[in-house]
């Protein structure tokens, strides 16, 4: 079955016109910073990345936090400190529960270990194809080069990753890897590896990376995936796609190979009601991802898909040594993106600029961090400090102080001649009488300076000169002289008593304490027939249809009705029983165009579907078809994501593989434009029924 | 009360502390002004130097420490010592700070809570930078607007973004002059987009910044401060 990768062919034929700081696999800048992001301000197109940035600023983090969300976030602020509390102790619990599912861990210290594992696992598996979905952990180690060096084909296959590995690219933001390149840009892209027209709009762009990595995902012999969380309690390993290619990834290989860094561990299973809407949201505004896929181990005997082996790669990388000190907050870190969105300086030069694997805020603070120390070294300086930052995060994260102190920490590790001036400049300063001399020396000196020659000095002036006049530093004095004249011996008035020091800053309140709402907002439904309304309304906003049926009866019709005789894949549910006789059933789901499915559960706030795989209960079925119809009986309704998840926490035994499923298969990959049915279905429909 | 001018006003920007000192005594303050001040000491900190940083701030907590208030037309010098005075300083200092917190006022908060009888007339148009710090370490978000809204005659235009940062960021836009530019551009065009004759601001920082970048390109948009603006339109029948 495997081979070499279609979605690849003709790679060799592209061009790469990236500058060399946009590359994959860059440990450190070519230049020093400033030199490259004067560079990035020139590269053709930054004007229609800032603009394009500018709008997905205003679109996600203009509107700020507002209930139920800014509650949302509170809770995950503590649940994330509570992590990292002891984040050693949640990291052995997660270990034995996947070994426990029947999983493989392995711990790596840094990007050579792990690199050694996962070649390994390839090398002992014969494994020439490999399918990735999107994972900032791998890029971290830089994997996919090291895979290739082995003779091995490995694909991207988030949309936006795709266009990026075939523009030999590095992703220049963590959720919208693609941002920064035009649909004209991807058109040309594409047309060199295809060698011919491939249209331009972003649906055509979409189906052609589509078509050329269908048979990829079915042929792979290995699926690597990253981790947004995973829950400490039951050993669950939770991804969020849109496009559906992360379900792809985690369902059809043999084997699953799970990168995750250490801080993606959470306590409890539970903890995903409050962190899985919160990611989405914070990243797109969104109640939910289209797509959120929980791995409790490989797939179990009698089960017809998913991998026979997974293994699951904490990487450290020097995030332990953070824990206890200064900067250990910033391991609280979700990857939503928000920071980066939310940063003018990110927008302005665009996320390659940072060079480095994480740009915008959070890469300023963690790449200095973690890996090699120098390699970022200068990138906290990379900042305004206008502490939009710490306003987006959802975690409440204080980038803007953790930038002021690792500028500290830089300064203090170099013999900077900077810092003789600094010191004499303060011990000047914080004396008063220091202080009027050092005015008075200022403006003899600039009114000595001819007006050309200001910008000339050495120091920060030159800088500054460059494009701005020169501060009128011949005014330095004036303002005292302006009060002395004005009002000569002015005295200082008697100090009274001042009001009462405010209080000191609150700690975060415990989780359980916090009320956890509903995403929406609104009062739970009144009963069955309104939660089906709803789930209806939230499918409607999310491209999916209801069908409100009267009896079990007219529900079945219905899902044969939209069958329409059409090759129909179907799994082995209790609500489908006698089903599969009324439709022109094929075993393969790669065969269907239709897949019918039962569910597990059905959230009416924000029309998800929780499907769960089992014996007869295949991964592929709501997955590899064009089509999904879901025949829900009105008793699987659930009003919350918070009641699903806690419905679903206590299934027992726990399915290998729950999916949560809200709405259609999407991307956002190019120019933010969405595009439809990508990976997963194009038309899902949920038939309900009384019962 | 004590005036904190900021050491931008001592050395460069004197116009917008004396405005202040007028407006304030308009309204009936009496505004002493210790010789002792120089800085905050956030140039220091922000830009790697900790240690002088709280040698600064130490130094103006002792300044105004007699004051039962300490009013500033500088927001990012007052919102260093609301949010990194305590923060970096330590023990008694730490309570001093916070204590200093507690009575130090920007200036456009202390107008839009006590000037409230001004009259005020100034005809013009202008749109308002919430400059970073304002509008974000000290939160506030209102005072600007409620105090220019207070003036006859004046005509607030709003622009997109008016929150975003104008790219001075302290030594930022020494380090990363380029790129600390290009922001003051796309501020710039954003001000002027919006029809306006003034951007208007309570921050000296992004004022010398703007104004600096507006010279060079010869644009017609004047940065101008808040405490000017009022002054500019005090007196019965307004100014100009």
């Amino acid at each position: 079955m495997t081979g070499r990768s279609e979605a690849l062919q003709g790679r060799s034929k592209v061009v790469p016109t990236r500058p060399d700081w946009a590359a994959p696999g860059l440990d450190r800048p070519p230049r020093p910073l400033p030199q490259v992001t004067t560079e990035a301000l020139e590269r053709p197109g930054q004007p229609a990345t800032t603009a394009r940035l500018d709008i997905l600023n205003r679109q996600y983090v203009g509107p700020g936090w507002a209930p139920p969300w800014s509650d949302l976030r509170e809770r995950a602020a503590c649940i994330r400190r509570e992590t990292l509390g002891d984040l050693e102790g949640y990291l052995g619990q997660l270990s034995e529960r996947v070994e426990a599912n029947g999983g493989v861990v392995h711990r790596a210290g840094g990007p050579a270990e792990a690199l050694g594992v996962i070649e390994e696992i390839a090398t002992a598996n014969g494994v020439e194809l490999v399918v990735k979905s999107k994972s900032m952990a791998t890029e971290e180690i830089h994997l996919n080069h090291h895979l290739e060096a082995m003779g091995i084909d490995v694909v991207e296959t988030d949309l936006g990753e795709y266009i990026l590995q075939l523009a030999d690219e590095r992703p220049s933001h963590i959720v919208a890897p693609a941002v920064h390149r035009s649909k004209e840009d991807i058109a040309a892209l594409f047309e060199q590896v295809a060698g011919g027209p491939v249209g331009h709009r972003p649906e055509d762009l979409a189906a052609f990376a589509r078509q050329r990595l269908r048979q990829d995902f079915h042929r792979a012999d290995m699926g690597i995936s990253g981790v947004n969380f995973a829950a400490a309690d039951t050993g669950t390993l939770a991804l969020v796609t849109n496009e559906g290619n992360g379900r792809m990834v985690t369902s059809q290989p043999r084997i699953h190979v799970a990168v995750m860094t250490v801080e993606k561990v959470v306590p409890r299973f539970t903890d995903l009601a409050v962190l899985l809407p919160l990611v989405a949201w914070a990243a797109t505004r969104v109640p939910l991802s289209v797509y959120q896929t929980l791995v409790t181990g490989p797939r179990r005997p009698g089960e017809r898909d998913g991998p026979d082996q997974l293994h699951l790669v904490i990487v450290d990388n020097g995030r332990t040594s953070l824990l206890g000190g200064r900067y250990q907050e910033v391991l609280a870190c979700i990857r939503c993106g928000a920071c980066q969105f939310s940063c003018p300086v990110y927008r302005t030069v665009g996320g390659h600029a940072y060079a480095s694997v994480y740009g915008g805020p959070i890469g300023a603070v963690l790449t200095p961090l973690i890996g090699d120390p120098e390699a970022g070294a200068e990138l906290p300086f990379l900042s305004s400090l206008c502490g939009a930052c710490a306003d987006a995060c959802p975690v409440k994260i204080p980038l803007p102080d953790m930038l002021v102190d690792l500028r500290a920490d830089y300064e203090a590790r170099r013999p900077d001649p900077a810092r003789i001036g600094w010191a004499a400049w303060a011990r000047a300063w914080a004396w008063g009488p220091g202080f009027r001399a050092s005015s008075r020396v200022t403006r003899r000196l600039w009114s000595l300076l001819p007006p050309g020659a200001r910008a000339a000095l050495p120091g920060p002036g030159r800088g500054w000169g460059a494009g701005r006049s020169m501060p009128p530093l011949e005014h330095a004095g004036e303002l005292r002289e302006w009060l002395r004249t004005r009002r000569p011996g002015q005295r200082p008035a008697q100090p009274g008593p001042g009001p009462a020091p405010p209080a000191g800053p609150e700690g975060p309140t415990g989780a359980e304490q916090l009320p956890h709402p509903g995403l929406d907002g609104a009062p739970p439904p009144a009963g069955p027939e309104e939660a089906a309304r709803r789930l209806s309304q939230a499918l409607e906003r999310v491209r999916a249809t209801g069908h409100i049926c009267s009896s079990a009866e007219e529900a079945r019709q219905r899902v044969a009705d939209l069958c329409a005789g059409r090759p129909t894949a179907i799994e082995d549910h209790p609500d489908l029983v006698g089903m599969a006789e009324r439709l022109p059933v094929v075993e393969d789901a790669w065969e269907a165009q239709v897949g019918v499915t039962g569910v597990e559960l059905a959230v009416a706030e924000t029309g998800t579907l929780a499907l769960v795989a089992g014996p007869g209960r295949d991964r592929s079925t709501s997955l590899v078809p064009p089509e999904h119809v879901a025949l829900v009986p009105f008793s699987r309704l659930v009003p919350s994501v918070a009641v699903a998840v806690e419905r679903l926490a206590a299934l027992e035994p726990r399915p290998s593989c729950i999916s949560f499923v809200t709405g259609i298969s999407r991307s956002s990959d190019i120019e933010h434009q969405p595009v439809y049915g990508v990976h997963g279905p194009g038309k899902v429909d949920v038939v309900l029924y009384p019962g | 009360m004590a005036l904190f001018a900021s050491c931008i006003a001592d050395l460069a920007a004197p116009g917008p502390a004396r405005a202040a000192v007028e407006v304030l005594e308009a309204m009936g303050c009496r505004v002493s002004f210790p010789e002792a001040q120089s800085c905050c000491g956030q140039p220091a900190l922000n830009s790697g130097f900790p240690g002088e940083g709280r040698l600064l701030a130490r130094h103006w907590i002792e300044t105004f420490e007699p004051f039962q208030a300490v009013v500033s037309p500088s927001g990012s010098c007052v919102a260093h010592v609301h949010h990194q005075f305590p923060r970096i300083l330590e023990g008694p200092w730490a309570a001093r700070a916070r204590d200093m917190a507690g009575r130090t006022y920007e200036f456009s908060q202390f107008v839009a809570a006590y000037g409230e009888g001004l009259p005020l007339a100034l005809d013009a148009t202008v749109t308002v930078h919430d400059s970073c710090h304002m509008w974000r370490a000290l939160g506030e978000r209102r005072s600007v607007r409620s105090v220019l809204g207070r003036i006859e005659g004046l005509r607030i235009v709003e622009m997109e973004d008016a929150d975003t940062c104008c790219g001075f960021g302290g030594t930022f836009s020494a380090k990363f002059p380029y790129v600390s530019v290009a922001m003051a551009d796309a501020k710039l065009a954003r001000g002027q987009g919006a029809g306006a004759q003034w951007m208007v601001s309570a921050d000296p920082g992004c004022l010398m910044h703007l104004q600096a970048r507006a010279a060079w390109k010869g644009s017609p948009l004047q940065a101008r401060h808040l405490a000017e603006v009022v002054r500019d339109a005090l007196g019965p029948g307004g100014g100009r």
